[in-house]
């Protein structure tokens, strides 16, 4: 049946009433004209590098999976991911780089969409996808948590890739390296943002337990006086050093202002209930999934496998919380724009060749 | 307002937050997956729910506006929190 109505394409009056301002109505527009939908597939249990506290492996949630299924029946349900709305795919893994014809599968569906990756393999150039690609510190830092210097071969196998930001997960074990990883990456030209090491549940436990255990590769060097977990001092730290890298090195720090002011807040990020994230929209939201390589897939688990919601200041979790609270920033132009701001940072870290024109805060 | 009333209203805002982001917006049915079908993405879904928390003087909370998946539950919603 169809129903005749005359409508009106206007924005709703508490929205419209901060868009007075021409700049923020045509950043506004400009967020609003991407229609993103999210679901998040692990391609594969393999990954070529063991990292201390990972958090896919340190856990029980993301492992154990079949990761047989041949690049025909992915792309194929790819499709029907597709159907099901998905216009955006995160791809991670553990190593998405090491299934290629899974990668490709993905592309023959999606013209966008982001890869997860540590950056040792080479992904084809002419997938559309952005990369985020991991980040552990300088190259001593990297040879003691991941096994080798992952960042250098990083830096040179992606050197001029235009879909490649640099992911620095900031953890207690090189929070007085970032500045010198910046002006690296900078220097050869690339992006690089941030991510605050959110440790797994069986991370914390172990610590609780202060047992090292050189023969687990994801947890081989950590103890409770020790470890990658950040405090609250740490996280004021952090918010100044990131606020002045991004004052210095404005074209290749892409990070959001408003974000950085509100992960230095102490405490959890996250309303917690029975240890888990009362407002993660990755959780709730009912259009997004979490895949596993046989492409099952768990409703109360988040793209963040076996993290710990308690202490989760992951990026990925962290901007979509803050980006789904749009009607929490309606209350004055100020804190409207903060969002806006954050909202216009995000899709420069996922948009290719996204507009480089920010939002004045 | 009788609920076939409260379903056109609904099905107006629908349609109103789909031309205003889409070129060509789909007539949205009652029972239309406002993601899978009408393609409606989070920010979509967001200026909807401001339009309808102003149009029937409600409050919908980010837990409740994740069960509503198509305008027969927008419906429902209001009936069950306009009468409350």
């Amino acid at each position: 049946m169809f129903l005749v109505v005359s409508v009106s394409p206007v924005l709703p009056p508490r929205i419209a009433a901060w868009l007075a301002n021409e700049e923020m109505a045509r950043i506004y527009e400009r967020v609003r004209s991407y229609r993103i939908i999210i679901s998040g597939y692990d391609l594969t249990q393999r990954c070529n590098l063991r990292c201390e506290g990972c958090f896919f492996f340190e856990g029980d949630r993301s492992t154990g999976y079949a990761d047989d299924l041949d690049a025909d029946r992915w792309e194929a349900f790819f499709r029907s991911e597709q159907q099901r709305g998905i216009s955006y795919p995160h791809l991670a893994g553990a190593e998405p780089a090491v299934v290629p014809d899974r990668l490709a599968a993905a592309a023959a569906v999606f013209d966008q969409g982001l890869v997860y990756t540590n950056g040792t393999i080479r992904i084809d150039p002419a997938l559309p996808f952005m990369l985020h690609i991991s980040v552990w510190g300088d190259d001593a830092t990297d040879s003691r948590l991941r096994g080798g210097p992952v960042l250098a071969k990083a830096l040179r196998l992606y050197r001029d890739d235009p879909r490649a930001i640099f992911m620095y997960t900031i953890s207690a074990q090189n929070r007085g390296e970032i500045r010198a990883v910046v002006e690296r990456v900078a220097h050869e030209g690339g992006r690089i943002s941030f991510n605050h090491f959110s440790p797994t549940r069986l991370y914390r436990q172990k610590l609780a337990g202060n047992v090292a255990d050189p023969l687990t590769p994801t947890y081989r060097l950590s103890s409770s006086e020790n470890n990658l977990c950040l405090d609250d001092s740490d996280l004021v730290a952090i918010h100044d050093d990131i606020a002045e890298l991004m004052q210095c090195f404005p074209e290749s720090v892409i990070y959001s202002r408003y974000y950085n002011d509100q992960l230095a807040r102490p405490g959890p990020f996250f309303k917690i209930r029975d240890g888990v994230a009362t407002n993660c929209p990755i959780l709730n939201r009912s259009d997004h999934r979490q895949y596993r390589s046989d492409l099952s897939f768990d409703d109360s688990e988040c793209c963040i496998p076996n993290v710990d919601c308690s202490t989760c200041r992951h990026y990925v979790a962290g901007y979509s919380r803050l980006m789904g609270e749009m009607r929490d920033h309606l209350s004055s132009e100020s804190e409207f724009r903060n969002w806006l701001e954050l909202v216009d940072t995000w899709l420069r870290l996922h948009i290719r060749d996204y507009p480089r024109d920010g939002l004045a805060t | 307002m009788i609920r076939r009333e409260l379903e056109k209203r609904v099905l107006a805002l629908v349609r109103e937050r789909l031309e205003s982001a889409q070129e060509s917006a789909q007539q949205p049915e009652p029972g239309a997956d406002l993601v899978a079908d009408l393609g409606m993405d989070s920010l979509a879904r967001a200026e909807l729910w401001v339009c309808v928390e102003d149009e029937f003087g409600l409050r919908i909370s980010d837990v409740d506006a994740e069960a509503l998946r198509c305008a027969d539950d927008i419906v429902d919603f209001v009936v069950k929190h306009r009468s409350a």
